[in-house]
C-alpha cells in the first residue's frame, strides 16, 4: 500500500518554502524533500507536525492507494 | 553556527584528534592519546550545542538504525571469519593467535551489547529496570569470578619445583627471597 501526500502543493499555496515548513515541522530541510517526493513514509507524530504547520489534517494531508 | 560550519568544524576536529592520537601512540604517550579524545568528545558537544538547525531528525535516525543493522551484520561474519582464520593458521605465526582471539572477542561483545540494548529497548520501563538490574548483578558476578581466578588460581606466580623457584606466567613480584623446599 503506497501512501501519497500533497506536501508540496498545500506548502506553495500557502507561500512556504521547504525551509519553512522544515522548521515548523522541526525537521531538516531534507526530509520535507523526500516527503514531498513520496519517497519517505513519517512518523504520526511528523505527519501530524506537517499537517498542523500546513494548516490542515492529516487525513487531508496524505491518501493511501 | 550554521550546520555547514559545525560540520567544516567537526571535520577540521577529527583530523586534528587523529594527528594527536597518531603522534602520541608514536610517542606511547597514551595519557596524551586519552586526554585528547575527552577534549575532542567535550568540544564536538559544545560545537553541537550552539547549532541553531536540527542536525537530525527521525529519517536520519532511522537511516542510522539500518545502517547499524547492515553494518553489525558485515562485521560479525567478517571477524568470525578473520578469527577463525588466523586462530587456525596460528602456528604458521605467533602474533595470529593473539589477533585473533582480539577480533572473536571483540566480535561476541559487540553481539552481546546488541542483543542486551535491542531487549532493553523493546521492553516496558519496568521491564527495563529489572533488565538493567540483572545485567549489573551478572557483570558484577563475572568480574568477581574472574578476577578470583586471576588471583587465586596460581596463575602468574612462582612455584617450588625440584628445589627451584620456578616462574609460571608472569609473576608481578620478584622471585621468593626464602629458600625451595
Amino acid at each position: 500500500m503506497a501512501i501519497k501526500n500533497c506536501i508540496k502543493e498545500l506548502r506553495q499555496k500557502r507561500g512556504m518554502t521547504q525551509e519553512d515548513l522544515a522548521q515548523s515541522a522541526k525537521v531538516r530541510r531534507e526530509t520535507i524533500v523526500f516527503l514531498e517526493q513520496n519517497r519517505y513514509n513519517p512518523s504520526l507524530q511528523l505527519a501530524h507536525d506537517v499537517a498542523e504547520a500546513l494548516g490542515t489534517t492529516i487525513d487531508k494531508l496524505f491518501s493511501f492507494s | 553556527m550554521t550546520f555547514a560550519q559545525y560540520r567544516t568544524a567537526r571535520a577540521a576536529l577529527a583530523a586534528g584528534l587523529g594527528a594527536l592520537v597518531a603522534a602520541s601512540v608514536v610517542m606511547e604517550n597514551f595519557p596524551l592519546a586519552a586526554a585528547a579524545v575527552s577534549v575532542a568528545i567535550i568540544i564536538a558537544l559544545f560545537l553541537r550545542s550552539r547549532v541553531k538547525e536540527i542536525i537530525a531528525d527521525e529519517r536520519d535516525y532511522q537511516s542510522g538504525g539500518t545502517a547499524a543493522r547492515y553494518t553489525l551484520s558485515v562485521v560479525a561474519v567478517v571477524g568470525a571469519i578473520a578469527s577463525f582464520t588466523l586462530l587456525t593458521l596460528r602456528s604458521s605465526n605467533p602474533l595470529f593467535e593473539p589477533i585473533g582471539s582480539v577480533i572473536s572477542y571483540s566480535v561476541c561483545g559487540m553481539l552481546l551489547l546488541y542483543s542486551f540494548l535491542f531487549t532493553y529497548l523493546n521492553r516496558e520501563y519496568e521491564g527495563r529496570r529489572k533488565l538493567l538490574y540483572m545485567s549489573v548483578a551478572a557483570i558484577l558476578v563475572l568480574v568477581f569470578v574472574v578476577a578470583g581466578l586471576r588471583i587465586f588460581s596460581g596463575e602468574d606466580a612462582w612455584r617450588c619445583e625440584n628445589g627451584q623457584w620456578i616462574e609460571h606466567g608472569h609473576p608481578g613480584a620478584p622471585m621468593p627471597a626464602a629458600p625451595c623446599h
